[in-house]
């Protein structure tokens, strides 16, 4: 069982970074951060005046024009953009949705997805987790801090706080759950090996 | 008078509901989308004839282009033209109708598993308000009237566990649920096998014994018909042509020919993950907060199935569900739908459709309220006065942003997905010469409906006019006819050469028939039929053979 328990910490955990390594993305990170603010939701955008004056121009009521469309309202529905996106799962285990992007999907995945299963179960045994409350605060205020501007690769912050989470939720299952974790863990095993060469040959072709 | 407070609220909420359901029916959106029109005019063709549009006698299943549409809602619309007449508004009505009968339906429900008042009302509260639901309330959708049932049947089957004898009911209740769309032909065997592993006692009792095997032969003998159509030819190629099952996995490397492949492109593999990714973006707040369906006809302009300040209470709503073991079998009613609702969407292709998945919206409206409820027993009751203030505030803020989507923005931007302009195309058409034969350009889409629907066409005179496939081949030959006669007019593709030469008034979008056509051939631009924004959408010339005989007198004397 403990050998079990660190083949799925192992499959679990390493994916991100031996995705981040391979295609030599951790040499950026510094350089996107350092970046961070010239992509930031705040940059002007030539084209927002005319789609604001457009969408403006429809109501009859210009009170309600001037209410869901001004400068303010474009710049949070940027926010907003990032922010679900930093909050969605599927950016996670899946790289978004596997078909929203037309060619192959570029986009990271950071977890196996068969490890998905030990997220929710990390939050069904949240209160047993320490500094749980601490932890899931800090997810949220970097999520926010990292939507003020074009997150790509700088969301890698967040792989800590998640790794915790899927800690807890590993450790919780094996415990509580015994057989359930190995039927996981065999299926995490199974699915791990295409799932790693893919992030060999993917970024090697 | 205090025991009636909820039940004030509850009709207060469900006049909230007819409201924003109701208001500009029928107008808004603007147009007619040909399914709504073919449903429609079935409907029609049944009232008239007693057959639809094929000559096919009560279809189980009706035939509609190259798909089978449910009947449920072609039959209920039938009783309705009489009395509001064959227009946008009545085919939309019976979805507007069992829309808002869904709210008081969702707090009956929700009272009888014993949650407090509170909770049920506030749940009414976030459905009434739902731009998910309302969107569905507001146009012709088959998957409203099959969530209604499916509630219905449900709240049948929970009454039924103290007095059997409704075990009948409830059967009735699924097999229409059933029947009235096609996502719930999965879910509703999904919720039966959950509902009998659950209830098994009870259903296996002496006192449940004699209901219980009756209530199961009655759903499968009213079922038998369906279940005989779905195993047709037609129908299962139609299934698979959407499946993710069928097609190229996604993240198919097909570059990568190394030694691997069998590994890299496994297909158990592929399949595997894209199905867990489809059923994952379900849940995920990205879609359910921010973008939404991506088909511009299932979504408001710039406003998410759910509204933005909702997200916190479904997070928390969903933490309070999972632990909150004492909601007893409202937890279990809510966490069964939520985990199979997205099953029939899971296996399409298509990126989160809330048509498919709309069954989700009674479990996530749940799941808001009861975020809302928890976080306002937490609140030291010194402010909960002001956030009661604003709560109000929030809804009222919620309102004016739907009346903004969902009437202003959707009917200026979102008319060509309606197919907006038929309704204006044939009422000029009906102030043309009449002697002059019309010719309406298909290449692009399908009018044959609408121009049906519109003009009221005699439907027995259709049925003989037009031939698809034998009736024996009804359910099984998706063969089309793509030439449509419906009187004077004919719906086809426009062939320029012979079309010039006859004097005829020809139809298209812009297109089809473009300025410079207008221009080169001297033809008579008669209308022109614009979208909300301007921009054109149809057009109606008149040909001019004078012209063209002339000038290929001089190209070919």
């Amino acid at each position: 069982m403990k050998l079990l328990t660190k083949i799925v910490i192992c499959l679990t955990l390493a994916l991100w970074p031996l995705s981040l390594a391979l295609t030599n993305s951790y040499k950026d990170i510094g350089n996107d951060l350092g970046n961070y603010f010239r992509f930031s939701i705040f940059a002007p955008d030539d084209q927002a005046p005319l789609i604001i004056n457009a969408k403006r121009s429809v109501y009859g009521f210009d009170f309600f024009g001037r209410l869901f469309n001004n400068k303010a309202t474009f710049v949070y529905n940027r926010f907003k953009a990032n922010f679900f996106a930093l909050t969605d799962l599927n950016n996670y285990f899946f790289g978004f949705h596997p078909r929203e992007i037309v060619r192959e999907n570029l986009n990271l995945d950071k977890f196996p997805f068969i490890s998905s299963v030990f997220l929710p179960y990390a939050f069904y045994r949240f209160n047993l987790l320490k500094k749980g409350k601490f932890l899931l605060i800090a997810f949220f205020v970097f999520a926010g801090l990292l939507a003020l501007a074009n997150f790509d690769k700088a969301d890698f912050i967040l792989y800590p706080i998640l790794a915790v989470f899927m800690l807890h939720g590993i450790k919780r299952m094996r415990t509580e759950k015994p057989r359930f974790f190995v039927a996981v863990a065999i299926f995490l095993v199974i699915f791990s090996i295409p799932q790693y060469l893919r992030a060999f040959v993917n970024l090697h072709p | 008078m205090k025991k009636f407070i909820p039940l004030i609220l509850l009709l207060l909420i469900t006049v909230l509901g007819f409201i924003t359901r109701f208001y500009l029916l029928g107008k808004a959106p603007a147009g007619l989308y040909l399914d709504e029109a073919a449903q429609g005019y079935n409907a029609y063709s049944i009232l008239e004839t007693g057959k639809d549009e094929f000559g096919k006698s009560f279809p189980i299943v009706f035939r509609s282009f190259a798909d089978f549409k449910t009947p449920v809602y072609i039959y209920l619309i039938v009783p309705l033209i009489p009395i509001f007449d064959l227009t946008p508004f009545t085919v939309r009505f019976p979805s507007f109708f069992f829309s808002v009968l869904t709210i008081p339906l969702l707090y009956f429900l929700i009272r009888k598993l014993s949650a407090p008042p509170a909770v049920a009302i506030i749940c009414a509260l976030m459905l009434a308000i739902s731009p998910w639901h309302i969107l569905f309330g507001r146009a012709d959708f088959e998957a409203n009237i099959a969530l209604f049932f499916l509630l219905l049947a449900i709240y049948a089957f929970y009454s039924a566990l103290r007095k059997p004898f409704l075990l009948i009911l409830a059967a009735i209740f699924f097999v229409i649920a059933f029947s009235a769309y096609h996502a719930e032909r999965i879910i509703v065997p999904l919720i039966l096998l959950l509902f009998f592993l659950r209830y098994r006692r009870e259903l296996l009792s002496p006192s449940h014994r004699r209901y219980f095997p009756a209530g199961l032969i009655l759903g499968l003998l009213l079922l038998l018909p369906t279940l005989s159509v779905m195993v047709s030819p037609g129908f299962l190629a139609r299934a698979s042509t959407l499946n993710i099952f069928t097609q190229v996995p996604s993240g198919h490397l097909s570059w990568y020919q190394g030694p691997l492949a069998s590994l890299i492109n496994a297909r158990w593999y592929l399949s595997t993950k894209e199905f867990f990714a489809l059923y994952l973006s379900y849940f995920s707040p990205r879609n359910l907060f921010f973008l939404g369906d991506y088909n511009p006809r299932t979504a408001f302009p710039d406003l998410a199935p759910f509204f933005t300040w909702q997200f916190p209470f479904y997070l928390y709503g969903f933490y309070r569900l999972v632990i909150e073991k004492k909601l007893g079998e409202l937890r279990f009613l809510m966490l069964s739908l939520l985990l199979v609702s997205p099953f029939p969407a899971a296996i399409t292709r298509d990126p989160f459709t809330t048509i498919r998945a709309l069954p989700m919206v009674i479990p996530l409206s749940f799941i808001v309220s009861l975020g809302l409820v928890r976080s306002y027993q937490v609140i030291s009751p010194v402010f909960r006065k002001v956030a009661l203030i604003g709560f109000g505030i929030v809804i009222i803020y919620s309102l004016v942003n739907l009346y903004s989507s969902a009437i202003v923005l959707n009917e200026r931007f979102r008319a060509p997905y309606w197919d907006y302009g038929w309704q204006q195309v044939v009422d000029r058409l009906n102030t043309l010469d009449p002697k002059l034969p019309v010719v309406i350009d298909n290449a692009r889409a399908e009018p044959y409906s609408q121009i049906l629907f519109f003009t009221k066409f005699n439907p027995e005179q259709y049925q003989r006019e037009n031939f698809e496939v034998p009736l024996s081949a009804y359910y099984t030959d998706l063969s089309r006819n793509p030439i449509k006669k419906i009187g004077r007019i004919t719906v086809r593709p426009i062939t320029w050469e012979p079309d010039l030469i006859e004097e005829q008034y020809l139809v298209g979008d812009a297109i089809a028939i473009s300025r410079q056509q207008i221009n080169e051939n001297k033809m008579t631009l008669v209308d022109e039929i614009n979208y909300p924004d301007g921009t054109p959408a149809y057009r109606i010339v008149l040909t001019n053979p004078k012209y063209q005989r002339a000038i290929r007198g001089k190209i070919n004397p």
